[in-house]
């Protein structure tokens, strides 16, 4: 029970930090894009295929999922932040179902089966293996990452972010470069969702396909909108609601092939009665493409 | 020989697409939503028709007019109780996306509840088989760019010929001027929902009758190739998704005769997005969408 309720909250950090992520794209700078999954598994793929291949160690497996997340968020960027905001959906949902294909049919990726035995990581000699140890190295990254975010969004940088959301001209009139802080925008997003992916892909052992499907797309952005776009604790609690309901149905007296299903429901009623009743989330950002 | 034979099959998906691009045109073009749970739709009509013919046995056309009902209320029910009830608590485009997606879950996975995870097939007596020239093609396959091609054909004239398509083209311009002429917009849009996923049930029959199957997961790539091909045909104009949607089938089955099949799709929408990115407008576009999004 008690490393049951660790590896959830593993599971949490990991969340938290997807949709912290996300949220820095969606709710402060106000570009909708469903492809977040795939940038997680980008991460999780490449840093485990060079991890069993050639062994590298945990903090470049981790570089190596920032890098890969953060260029093919790049990739993205660049020709549909030309066009108006219906592309960017287009294209990243486009970019979302290309990555899920490749994932399930490249030799590298394993197809269907995924990655097995993926190392776990050597941290100074010691190698973490319970979920205790997972939870104290994670919540230090997440904790880390989040206070450097934090920093972020209160910094010149996250006010242009913020400004660029509200009115793209106003900032492009005070010469600002609006063009190139969306990239970066878009950049640290996927490089940090990247990071996530090699770290989940360091803690589960083993990927496959279904992590990082476009309903993993789905699941991140429920996070940020349950919890308030624009809001970076809004996007933890949105990755706690989202998590930890449907591990709360494991207990109900379910046969275990509904429990899939059953989860999938209850998660998908949640998000729209938010919509209904509490669009701007629990957290209540005051963020959100318009 | 292959080539022929890839073309051949790009003709019949693509048709397929053409009516997926159609359908989702109508609907994005005239309300600007950007319909994910239309994937659900697609789905529960594929489930009609399961039920129609493969369970109760009632003949093929039959069950495609009984799916096609279906998903037109479905469509005006999407409308009616998500859409406009979230329109009128002010809610964002992005929050409509999201109730969209929620609703999309939420029935994909009842019917995974009812109906089990595997795919059903169904069988449909079609035409024989046929081989011209080395070229295989199954009746199904054979019949369905004629169908799509009839059903397209009536739609655009339609579209042009009749007071309703007419309102629903100037939608896509300019609602404010329909309203000042006393024109009620909200049943254009209703009727936009509903003719728009009325055409789902004809794709999907086409494709049952060359083999496909029904599954809980189909509606996905669906919303995104019609999505793709109303882009691709320009976002100011319903019949360019028609022929966007059949050069989108012929790319990716011709895509096979250059690169490995697995990356099919990664090649023709990466083509799509390249497209896109040198025409914004599309194949027959007029003008640059304004960004709302």
């Amino acid at each position: 029970m008690g490393t049951y309720i660790l590896g959830v909250l593993v599971t949490l950090s990991l969340y938290s930090l997807l949709a912290i992520s996300l949220d820095l794209l969606i709710g402060y700078t106000g570009l909708f894009t469903i492809v977040h999954g795939a940038l997680f598994g980008a991460g999780a793929y490449s840093a485990g295929i060079l991890a069993l291949k050639f062994g590298i160690g945990f903090w470049s497996a981790a570089a190596v999922g920032l890098i890969a997340g953060g260029l093919i968020s790049l990739l993205i960027a660049i020709p549909s932040l030309r066009v108006s905001g219906h592309y960017l959906v287009l294209a990243s949902f486009g970019v979302q179902e290309v990555l899920s294909g490749l994932y399930l049919n490249l030799n590298i990726t394993g197809g269907p089966a995924g990655l097995r035995g993926i190392p776990r990581p050597v941290i100074f000699g010691y190698t973490i293996q319970s979920n205790a140890d997972y939870l104290v190295l994670y919540v230090i990254i997440v904790a880390v990452m989040l206070a450097l975010i934090l920093r972020l969004v209160r910094s010149p940088f996250g006010m242009l972010l913020k400004a660029i959301r509200e009115d793209e001209l106003a900032p492009q009139a005070l010469g600002k470069d609006v063009f190139a802080v969306k990239i970066k925008a878009f950049v640290l997003s996927g490089a940090i969702a990247g990071l996530t992916g090699a770290l989940y892909g360091q803690y589960i052992t083993f990927i496959s396909p279904e992590s990082f499907n476009v309903d993993a797309s789905i699941f991140i952005l429920s996070m940020v909108l349950i919890g308030g776009m624009g809001s970076i604790y809004g996007a933890i609690v949105g990755a706690a609601v989202l998590v930890i309901i449907p591990e709360l149905l494991r207990f109900l007296p379910l046969d275990t092939s509904y429990l899939g299903p059953t989860r999938q429901l209850v998660y998908g009623a949640i998000l729209v009665a938010f919509c209904f009743l509490r669009p701007r989330g629990l957290v209540g950002g005051r963020g959100g493409a318009e | 020989m292959l080539f022929a034979q890839l073309l051949a099959n790009g003709i019949f998906v693509g048709s397929v697409y053409a009516l997926l691009g159609l359908s989702f045109a109508t609907i994005f073009a005239s309300t600007k939503i950007w319909h994910f749970a239309q994937g659900a739709v697609y789905t529960l009509g594929g489930y009609a028709l399961l039920v129609g013919t493969g369970f109760l046995h009632l003949p093929f056309v039959l069950s495609i007019v009984i799916a096609m009902v279906v998903c037109a209320a479905l469509g005006i029910a999407s409308m009616q109780f998500l859409y406009a009830p979230l329109r009128r608590r002010g809610a964002t485009s992005l929050v409509m996306v999201m109730a969209s997606l929620g609703v999309m879950i939420i029935s994909d996975n009842l019917l995974l509840l009812y109906f089990g995870p595997s795919g059903f097939s169904i069988d449909v007596a079609g035409p024989e088989p046929i081989i011209v020239g080395g070229v295989f093609l199954t009746g199904g396959q054979f019949l369905t760019p004629f169908v799509a091609l009839v059903v397209v054909a009536i739609y655009i004239a339609l579209l042009f010929k009749t007071t309703f398509g007419q309102h629903l083209r100037a939608l896509i311009d300019n609602e404010e001027l329909l309203l000042r002429n006393g024109i009620d917009t909200a049943r254009v849009k209703l009727l936009a929902f509903a003719s728009g996923s009325a055409l789902l049930p004809i794709a999907l029959a086409l494709l049952v009758m060359s083999g496909a199957g029904i599954s809980p997961n189909v509606g996905v790539s669906a919303t995104l190739i019609g999505a793709m091909a109303m882009f691709l045909g320009g976002i100011d104009t319903i019949p360019g998704a028609a022929l966007a949607g059949l050069l989108l089938g012929i790319v990716e089955s011709l895509a096979a005769f250059l690169f490995a099949t697995e990356w099919q799709t990664a090649v023709t929408y990466a083509l799509a997005l390249v497209f896109l990115m040198l025409r914004p407008t599309g194949l027959l576009g007029r003008s640059l969408p304004r960004a709302s999004l």
